[in-house]
């Protein structure tokens, strides 16, 4: 029904400008009421399935498995951003992050809210809770808090310092984890063996698998009872046995640890055993069943055999390379999960112990039964072993090179004692743990969950941004590219204009 | 309002107008995107974008100087106003073909796209095993295209009804300029103020502050209900504007 208004006053003058006025306010409300709405259930659409910021299925999984149920009835946990909620919105990397936490927050609304904490204005509570910077995030239960720095929510070029990925889900999920469990599981690193963690993505990824770690002189201290796995990364010199010099025997607390039913994950390459043999270490992982291939080179001096894959190798030289899954029962059972080949580098092999026999299912037992290994990642068919530049062995399909390997032992306690062994140290460097394509970061949280960790998470991997870098376009074509995109469709609206116009003045 | 539509696209073409209006969009476009893009040997658009943004607020006035002051000052808005369409028709008509010029240049400007694309598909082939995105992120490019759509749009808005204000093309353009650069420029103030609620109303208020969402590939309906809304009510208060002329 159309109303007609005549009315001069109706048209024009006070009437007229509340109608206006009541119109815009009616608008600016409209609008200040739907962002609040916005913010609050996060009213928006990721466009394309693989929005870097949005939170994967596999990650309220996850929450919702292994985090939800540590959650006391009427408790939740907190996520606080450290600084007010404007300005976190309107930083372009907060805000991102926001927008994660916010879908989790989302699924989960009862258990988990995020907050805003300006600290500089709650200087108490954030040295309560550790906050060191109003970019950090704090992730609070009850008295158990855990802060993630802003920097740990990317991964990054080790060389160019560039973000390359966002691992912010994962982070957030590890987070949450952490606070809700009463305890967290503890790792010791060993030192004074010369080991070099070159890169801290291992240590990130048992963060995020969700243990707590620490450094450890064998030497002076003993294993603690806390030590839930036990790391020892490319040693350079060996343990220290009892001997007429000195009474402290490294190998022995290492030896009650495992009888205890403790975890040790070992890794190694083609260059530790260089400078010489560790006769106590190798001797100790014999003892379950590991040995690292070792062959006389052509000078009689033994080393250490190191494995070379062309056909499937990403250098040139051969040396770094895909590995694969292990066809055993444990192999197929752990790494259900993960379809991504790892990668390896300057690798060695991993041989049996003599005394281990090979099982139907692919593994191999010890004589009384009792220690079970299981190769993990193995070379393809084709891949050479080398030492001083002679091919001494290549590996088949039915007996590939050992890359990884599971020793689980089962202790007179009644628990389980587990020995991972890595004969690349590569596996665990940065550019194959962060990479999303790679399987060496998925690899180890699985064994991780099948060694007594539960909780670690598999299936959440970085999100890599687009690589934004052109490699292959020349100055000169990019000027030229350029150019002609700027002349030519100038060059085509002025041709056409000029002769629609001339044509008309013409015609009239 | 479709005849009006109508006659003012044809006005676009029968005059320079239109044709110098999208020849610098395009030109102004091109070199940006291949400064910040090839020159760059960056598969990033948002500082493309950006720069776009910040070109509106010089281009966009060229465009909506003249929709209502010429009127004025030819003095044909009398006819316009005692014609048999009505005063929303007839504002409605000049901004959707302004906004059409408008969008047509944007999408026409597009074509600078295909070169990045082709080079990307050319560098994937090359691509070793870790590199799993090579290229321009598309939704984020989507995201940031539509955004820029909508911030034009706003603008094209604010333009014409400062136009419809005055007769003078210059003045229009002057003040249409100012108007628009302040909504630009007032998320970088509010970084600079203390005071949470003045911060929180500036932010708010902020276009770039809105685009942020647009520019990571997310279609963010506050954002979009905001810029239709500034839309919607320049539009709102250029009709009273001639409301008001056309009774008093």
């Amino acid at each position: 029904m159309k109303i007609k208004i005549n009315d001069r006053k109706l048209k024009f003058g006070g009437v007229s400008l509340a109608i206006t006025t009541l119109v815009i306010a009616a608008v600016i409300i409209l609008n200040v009421a739907f962002t609040a709405l916005a913010y609050k259930f996060s009213i928006y659409t990721p466009m394309g399935r693989d929005s870097t910021y949005e939170v994967t299925d596999n990650c309220i999984s996850y929450v919702q498995d292994t985090v939800i149920p540590k959650i006391a009835e009427g408790e939740s946990i907190t996520i606080y951003f450290c600084n007010d909620e404007d300005i976190i919105r309107a930083d372009k990397t907060q805000s991102q992050i926001l927008t994660s936490a916010s879908e989790i927050a989302k699924e989960f609304q009862e258990k988990i809210n995020i907050d805003f904490l300006n600290v500089w204005e709650n200087p108490k509570l954030a040295r309560k809770y550790g906050i060191t910077s109003s970019n950090d995030v704090a992730i609070v239960y009850g008295e158990r808090y855990h802060v993630i720095a802003r920097t740990d929510f990317f991964n990054y070029n080790e060389t160019t310092g560039e973000a390359t990925a966002y691992n912010g889900e994962k982070r957030l999920a590890a987070g949450l984890l952490k606070v809700a469990r009463e305890s967290n599981p503890m790792c010791y690193i060993t030192v004074n063996h010369g080991e070099l963690i070159e890169s801290y993505e291992l240590l990130y990824m048992l963060a995020d698998a969700g243990y707590n770690y620490n450094y450890l002189d064998l030497l002076n201290y003993d294993i603690p009872e806390d030590c839930d796995l036990l790391l020892t990364f490319d040693p350079r010199q060996d343990l220290a046995k009892k001997d007429s010099v000195s009474g402290i025997s490294e190998v022995e607390k290492i030896e009650k640890y495992m009888q205890d039913g403790g975890s040790l994950w070992f890794f190694a390459s083609a260059d530790t055993f260089l400078a010489g043999p560790l006769d106590n270490f190798e001797s100790l992982l014999e003892k379950y069943g590991v040995k690292f291939s070792h062959s006389e080179n052509s000078d009689g001096i033994e080393e250490c055999l190191q494995i070379k894959d062309s056909s499937n190798s990403t250098s040139i030289d051969g040396y770094t390379f895909f590995t694969k899954n292990a066809e055993n029962d444990v192999a197929k059972n752990w790494l259900s999960h993960v379809k991504a080949q790892s990668l390896v580098g300057n690798a060695t092999a991993i041989d049996v112990s003599h005394d281990f026999t090979k099982q139907p299912d692919g593994s191999f037992a010890s004589a009384n039964g009792k220690i079970t290994l299981a190769p993990i990642l193995v070379s393809h068919a084709g891949a050479q072993g080398l030492a001083g530049g002679r091919i001494i062995r290549k590996a088949t399909d039915d007996e590939p090179f050992n890359l990884m390997t599971v020793s689980v032992f089962e202790c007179e306690n009644g628990k389980s004692a587990t020995l991972l062994a890595c004969s690349s140290t590569v596996f665990a460097s940065e550019s194959t743990m962060q990479s999303a394509v790679y399987g060496n970061s998925m690899v180890l949280s699985a064994i991780s969950k099948h060694t007594g960790n539960e909780d670690a998470p598999i299936l959440l991997m970085p999100k890599p941004f687009p690589t934004t870098e052109m490699s292959k376009l020349t100055t000169k074509n990019a000027t030229i590219i350029t150019i002609v995109s700027a002349a030519a469709p100038t060059l085509a609206i002025a041709i056409a204009g000029a002769v629609i116009l001339i044509r008309r003045k013409n015609r009239i | 309002m479709f005849a009006i539509y109508k006659k003012e696209m044809l006005s676009y073409f029968i005059n320079p107008v239109g044709y110098v209006f999208a020849g610098i969009f395009l030109l102004f476009s091109a070199i940006f995107f291949g400064y910040t893009t090839y020159l760059s040997a960056s598969y990033d658009t948002s500082t493309f974008f950006t720069i776009m943004i910040f070109a509106f607020i010089v281009l966009i006035p060229l465009l909506t100087m003249r929709l209502f002051s010429e009127e004025r000052k030819m003095r044909t808005e009398q006819l316009l106003m005692t014609s048999p369409v009505t005063i929303t028709g007839m504002v409605l008509g000049k901004y959707l073909a302004a906004l059409t010029l408008f969008l047509s240049s944007l999408a026409l400007s597009c074509i600078n796209f295909i070169p990045l694309y082709a080079i990307a598909s050319a560098e994937r082939s090359f691509q070793t095993y870790d590199t799993l995105r090579i290229g321009p992120a598309t939704n984020q490019v989507v995201g940031c295209l539509i955004g820029v759509a909508l911030i034009g749009a706003a603008f094209i808005a604010i333009g014409a009804f400062i136009s419809a204000l005055t007769e003078n093309q210059l003045a229009a353009a002057v003040i249409t300029i100012a108007v628009i650069l302040v909504l630009v420029l007032i998320g970088a103030i509010s970084s600079l103020i203390n005071v949470p609620w003045i911060r929180s109303i500036l932010n708010w208020i902020s276009i770039l502050g809105r685009f942020g969402n647009f520019s990571i590939g997310i279609f963010d309906y506050a954002a979009l209900l905001y810029y239709a809304s500034i839309g919607f009510i320049f539009v709102f208060l250029t009709i009273r504007v001639y409301e008001k002329r056309r009774w008093s």
